[in-house]
């Protein structure tokens, strides 16, 4: 289906070469993951495979490619979107009209087909995809993940013998995306279509891959049977910054253990085959109950209640005390509240009904800037936060508020681009910046003035294991020095490895909150691997409290 | 979601299931004749007609904000008008001094009066653009320019810049949150303070508006956008007969009116003194033509009831 030989590629205006020799094969009727760190030239593979890359944008190419006969070298996208069909990561930024009917009539639009065909194939993508209700809604009204399965509908109207998908999960909660994966699932099982998946994130996509082909430096440095790639080729992964997979992980661990199990399993109800033996007597978890909860409250919210315009909820009744020292994970799907009572908390908006101290200072008698002093906040889109003209302002600007002197302004700008690892940003502009860089400049600027809360709004998103890793342990640090640290994700498997404390939020109220082995069992679409592999035994006396594989390999000890 | 009050408003009204290409001959000649007449009461009579159509569209607020910018911009007319403005024979006020390269100041009636009336020429042509973009999807929109035979990827430009404003304005909320959450003081000061305050916001507005445009692009792209030069287009616009009068009455009373203003009989002249303010006989005539076609919107748009496209 897909033949790449010998291709390297350069985008114009840079020095090294996004792709470089690069050699690969795809068959028809694949399921692809493609992974790689971010910058890896993950996306630019893409590109070229359905041309834009050259046609749209530019820059300098050589080597073959070939897509079911036709070289997208040097056919247009518009004639290579019959063959290759291009879904992209952030919904809203790939819709060009108002609703799904036009959005899916698009493309054949384009094409010119007649109008007899565009009736039927516009009738069998929205039934295909199970989305006729959503026919006529407008896209303001529909969640991520059925934009998202619009925005598929949409290139799959054209019939293309490839799709290829930017990460298309990386915006979405875990709704959505069990939508899109079943959605994808379908399509390359029942339809026979081939499916590539370009995601850093292995645990959602490698129960459905054929095959894993990773990137490094524009370089193809592993392909091979995913199954294959998760029993030998781990090492491999992590140091391309790409986390395993919790159930793979637990494979690993037991077997450097001495273990005697099966092939690894690449999900969970491949797992509770594989790890029958290792769950078949009763466990119990050993937890570590070292939370420093301090007695000092940092935030206090008492019956807060918050209305949008037209009376409806965004927050309902809401009565919460998080501590000095705490870190909290604030979970829940999208428009459950999550963002509204992140506002609340630093002052952007005033509760409607209730009281919010911050500090135990009344948070209503400050101004937002006054508050920031205390409060700081990382939104989700790092670009929102930025507006000095080179990165080191960016981290002074907090500081001069704080009114710091010259020389000490000087001293923790520099500490701070070290320890984000910003060095090589020097002088340059924020908005040059790779989005990782972002993200980690849009942190390093509020914790350069050690905030005594901080509230972070999916600060992870899109960013591989190893930057993940990195910032929760950061974000440890932090909260162990006396700080209160709360977070926002959507991460289920980041949240079972650090956190205390779990909030979780739906329709405005808070559901569940407490202790992680608590909260997080409790919620169907919020647990994590694990703990939906130990819940199989539970009529075997293993706890189904366990959520990482650590805690699994402990107790077994 | 709340809806954002500068876009499209998704409403179950007879003005909004009205034909689309109808809707924009309509405001097309509201805005043609605005800016050929200078009878202040005619001028002030497509202003009126607007109301009717606000009303029944159930667009109060959105348009009121729309005016509310709109009579700012007409103080300012008047004031630069009547400073700048050195005809007109009734003198006001007169500077006791020169300036230089101006020389004495003079404020006459008629100039006052002259940027009034442009004033309301310019809420006129504001409020039915407004009627466009508070009714019309841009969904629609597309599809109406299209039917009137415009090149497609201007109407497509068209049709994208309206569908993006409500996405603009999110953005741009939700950086200046992100950026007074940062210590950036935005509240207090006076208004021109807050105003240098929240350039800030601007210059990110622009690198994230940037970005969007470069993945719709690529998605547009991706799908075949631009590929042939012939395009098929699968919603149409469907005309009943109903549009079809309100079309020929639209049409007529834009013959009638051109007749009227090269017959000089609805001439009006500002300077040196106002004159031909009274109206004669067909000057009246034509005003009631023109209000009565022009607000005649509002019944055949309930008359012609049901929804006029997505047939196809």
């Amino acid at each position: 289906m897909i033949t790449i030989e010998n291709l390297t590629f350069r985008y114009n205006g840079s020095l090294v070469h996004a792709l470089q020799n690069v050699n690969m094969q795809i068959n028809s009727g694949e399921f692809v993951l493609i992974s790689g760190k971010s910058g890896s030239g993950k996306t630019s593979l893409c590109r070229v495979i359905n041309g834009l890359i050259p046609h749209f944008h530019g820059g300098m190419i050589s080597g073959t490619v070939n897509v079911d006969g036709l070289s997208p070298i040097d056919t247009s996208p518009g004639i290579m979107s019959t063959k290759v069909g291009m879904v992209f990561q952030d919904p809203e930024n790939q819709l060009v009209t108002s609703d799904a009917g036009h959005e899916i009539c698009f493309g054949m639009e384009n094409l010119a087909f007649p109008h007899d065909l565009i009736t039927e194939r516009l009738e069998n993508v929205l039934e295909m995809l199970d989305i006729s209700h959503l026919r006529n809604r407008p896209f303001r009204e529909m969640s991520g993940g059925e934009k998202q399965r619009v925005a598929i509908a949409s290139v799959l109207a054209l019939r293309p013998e490839v799709l290829i998908l930017d990460e298309p999960t990386s915006e979405l909660d875990p709704e959505g995306y069990n939508k899109i994966l079943s959605c994808l699932h379908f399509l390359n099982r029942e339809l026979g279509l081939t499916v590539i998946v370009v995601e850093h994130r292995l645990d959602r996509f490698i129960e459905y891959a054929d095959r894993l082909i990773v990137i490094e430096d524009g370089q193809i440095i592993l392909d091979c049977p995913a199954r294959l790639a998760m029993a030998e080729h781990g090492d491999c992964l992590q140091s391309c910054g790409i986390g395993l997979p919790p159930v793979v992980q637990l494979h690993q661990k037991l077997k450097e253990r001495g273990a005697l199990l099966a092939s690894v399993p690449l999900s969970v109800d491949e797992a509770s085959r594989v790890f029958k033996e290792v769950f078949n007597k009763p466990l119990s978890i050993i937890t570590d109950n070292n939370g420093v909860t301090g007695s000092v409250p940092a935030v206090e919210m008492d019956g807060v209640s918050f209305y949008y315009s037209k009376g409806i909820k965004a927050i309902d009744n809401v009565t919460l005390r998080i501590d000095r020292g705490e870190f909290v994970a604030l979970m829940g799907c999208n428009a459950s509240g999550k963002t509204t009572l992140v506002k609340l908390a630093n002052g952007l908006i005033s509760p409607d009904t209730g009281t919010i101290k911050i500090l135990g200072q009344n948070a209503s008698n400050n101004t937002v800037a006054e508050l920031a002093a205390s409060v700081g906040v990382v939104f989700q889109n790092p670009g929102d936060h930025l507006f000095t003209d080179t990165v080191e302002d960016e981290i002074a600007f907090g500081l001069k508020l704080r009114g710091l002197s010259a020389g000490q302004i000087m001293e923790r700008v520099n500490a701070m681009l070290c320890r984000f690892n910003l060095e090589h940003c020097h002088g340059r502009s924020p908005h040059d910046l790779s989005m990782g860089e972002k993200q980690r400049l849009a942190l390093a600027s509020i914790m350069a003035y050690n905030p005594p809360v901080l509230l972070l709004d999916e600060p992870d998103r899109g960013s591989e294991e190893r930057a993940r890793q990195y910032l929760i342990s950061m974000l440890g640090d932090y909260s162990s020095t006396g700080n209160t640290v709360i977070m926002v994700t959507h991460d289920v498997e980041l949240v079972a490895g650090f956190a205390g404390r779990v909030i979780m939020m739906d329709k405005g109220k808070i559901i569940f909150d407490g202790d992680k082995h608590e909260v997080l069992p409790e919620s169907m679409l919020y647990s994590p691997q694990i703990n939906r592999l130990v819940k199989r035994y539970k009529h075997q006396g293993v706890s189904s409290k366990f959520l990482t594989a650590d805690e699994v390999v402990n107790a077994i000890k | 979601m709340p809806q954002s009050i500068n876009s499209y408003q998704d409403k179950d009204t007879a003005i909004h299931h009205f034909n689309p290409v109808v809707k924009l001959v309509w405001a097309g000649s509201i805005v043609l004749l605005a800016m050929l007449v200078d009878h202040p009461v005619i001028l002030a009579l497509l202003f009126l007609s607007t109301i009717p159509v606000v009303a029944v569209g159930d667009i109060w607020r959105p348009w009121a904000v729309i005016m509310q910018i709109a009579l700012w911009m007409g103080v300012v007319v008047v004031i630069i008008n009547s400073l700048a403005s050195p005809g007109g024979s009734h003198l006001l006020w007169q500077s006791g001094f020169s300036l230089p390269v101006i020389g004495y100041v003079k404020i006459t009636l008629e100039a006052v009066l002259y940027g009034l009336f442009m004033a309301v020429r310019l809420m006129a042509i504001i409020s039915a653009f407004s009627v466009i973009t508070l009714t019309v999807s841009p969904d629609e929109l597309l599809s109406a320019l299209l039917e009137m035979r415009l090149p497609y990827k201007t109407a497509m430009m068209a049709a994208l810049s309206i569908r993006f404003v409500p996405t603009m304005f999110d953005d741009a909320a939700r950086i200046t949150d992100a950026q007074r959450s940062r210590g950036l003081e935005m509240d207090k000061g006076n208004k021109i303070k807050r105003l240098v305050s929240r350039s800030t916001v601007l210059s990110s507005l622009l690198s994230v508006s940037l970005e969007r445009t470069i993945q719709l692009a690529e998605s547009m792209e991706s799908r075949g956008f631009g590929n042939t030069a012939k395009r098929t287009h699968y919603y149409r616009v469907t005309f009943n007969r109903f549009d079809i009068i309100m079309l020929v009455l639209l049409f007529v009373m834009l013959a009638a009116a051109f007749y009227f203003l090269l017959s000089g009989d609805i001439a009006f002249e500002y300077y040196p003194s106002l004159n031909g303010f009274d109206l004669n006989v067909s000057g009246i005539v034509m005003s009631i033509v023109l209000m009565s076609v022009l607000a005649g919107l509002v019944p055949i748009a309930w008359l012609g009831g049901d929804k006029h496209n997505d047939n196809h």
